[in-house]
């Protein structure tokens, strides 16, 4: 139902429709923002991830094509690749150290869950929440040092002292699990 | 090739989380031309991986983003004209998306080699309806970029791939500008990254007959280049 919504308020946006693009924003800014804030651990660095992935939307609607997936998919992938981005820049940029502990996850960021006015999303948010909690710890945390730490394989191999093909083992059975559980609710 | 579907579904995983680099990265980006489009098998795998990673991004807690932030957007949005719907760009970052189903590019090798990666290219973009035969562009000089940046041309595509690409000033962006009897439109931003850049473009040739990248400050585009021309190619 809410995918259909999405759908529609594309199409408008594809006709320049600010209106559309604005309720977009409202729908997803704050999964995009908290997903930004969670990578880079800092609130200009998120903004201005948030902010670009928009506009890029903005620029260039067309780049969502329905039939490679849903739009929530599409916008908070775009979210995440320019945060992953940021990620890296500044970590060419800055001390390892000093972002590492930003990239620790923010103790009072539950409390704003509120905001979030979608049932829908909130739902396959717990749903995403659970399939993690199912995996074995040592898989969750690669997943998690790859995807909200936006490390490489090699550096997630180097930090936990693990070989790396350990590391892609452990990446692609977390995948697989995560594919069927989530899919399967999806 | 199919009887190690095992190491591909690694490198897949590894892919859709953007994990992936050096070596894997370059072997990943070789499958995503050569094996990929034409393995069901591997499709499936791949956009099962890709919806996986998007809905990752639903288990960091929602934040409300500060009300600025939307008001930022609004000034920006009126600030940047949209295009007529024949034209397309993708940023560097949605060509990444884009590239998952079809084409993905990592090009970090030796300038010698780099006739080869473009046969390779040439090849991926084949796989759209048209031949193509890749371009050069000039630099202000007339010289072409040391690194080398080539447009592979489709009937309704370019793809711009660049290497050994120079960053641009601190807080400029290269922009690319579509053009035709000395006006432009602005379709796209990047920068480059470790000098590479892959970016795919639609372009309306009844439009346009010209490709510019200039260099200009990282804010919204005006109604026209005015920042500093690096390279510019006739389009095909």
């Amino acid at each position: 139902m809410e995918e259909g919504t999405d759908l529609e308020l594309h199409r408008r946006l594809r006709e320049g429709d600010r209106e559309a693009f604005e309720d977009l924003y409202r729908r997803y800014a704050p999964s995009a923002y908290g997903l930004a804030l969670r990578l880079t651990g800092q609130a200009p660095l998120a903004q201005d991830v948030v902010h670009d992935a928009f506009l890029a939307l903005w620029r260039a609607p067309e780049a969502f094509d329905p039939s490679r997936g849903s739009f929530r998919t599409f916008l908070l992938s775009l979210v995440h690749h320019r945060a992953v981005d940021v990620v890296r820049r500044e970590e060419r940029l800055r001390g390892r150290s000093e972002r590492a502990a930003n990239l620790e996850p923010r103790t009072d960021e539950d409390v704003a869950e509120a905001v979030v006015a979608s049932a829908a999303l909130l739902e396959r948010s717990r749903q995403v929440r659970e399939a993690l909690a199912a995996l074995p710890e040592a898989q969750r945390t690669v997943v998690e040092m790859a995807y909200f730490g936006g490390k490489t394989q090699a550096r997630i191999a180097e930090e936990l002292g693990i070989p790396l093909g350990t590391v892609k083992t452990r990446t692609l059975a977390a995948m697989r699990t995560l594919r069927r559980l989530l899919l399967r609710e999806d | 090739m199919a009887d190690d579907h095992g190491r591909i579904d690694e490198l897949l995983a590894g892919f859709a989380l953007r994990s992936l680099s050096g070596e894997d990265a370059r072997e990943a980006d070789r499958l995503l031309v050569e094996h990929v489009p034409g393995c069901p098998l591997c499709r499936e795998t791949l956009e099962g991986f890709r919806a996986v990673a998007g809905d990752l991004a639903l288990a960091a807690p929602p934040v409300a983003p500060p009300e600025l932030l939307l008001a930022r957007l609004r000034r920006d949005v009126a600030r940047v004209p949209r295009r007529p719907t024949p034209v397309v760009a993708v940023a560097a970052g949605l060509a990444a998306i884009l590239a998952m189903g079809t084409l993905a590019f990592t090009l970090g090798r030796r300038a010698d080699e780099f006739a080869s990666e473009r046969n390779l290219l040439a090849a991926a973009v084949a796989q759209m309806p048209a031949g193509v035969s890749p371009f050069s562009f000039m630099d202000e000089d007339g010289e072409e970029p040391g690194g080398g940046l080539v447009g592979i041309p489709n009937v309704e595509r370019v793809v711009l791939v660049g290497r050994g690409l120079p960053l641009p000033a601190p807080g400029n962006v290269y922009r690319v500008w579509l053009g035709a009897d000395g006006s432009y439109v602005p379709v796209a931003d990047f920068l480059p990254e470790d000098g590479v850049v892959v970016l795919g473009l639609r372009v309306d040739r009844q439009r346009f007959d010209e490709l510019l990248i200039t260099e200009e400050p990282d804010a919204p585009p005006g109604p026209a280049p005015r920042g500093v021309r690096r390279w510019s190619a006739p389009l095909p």
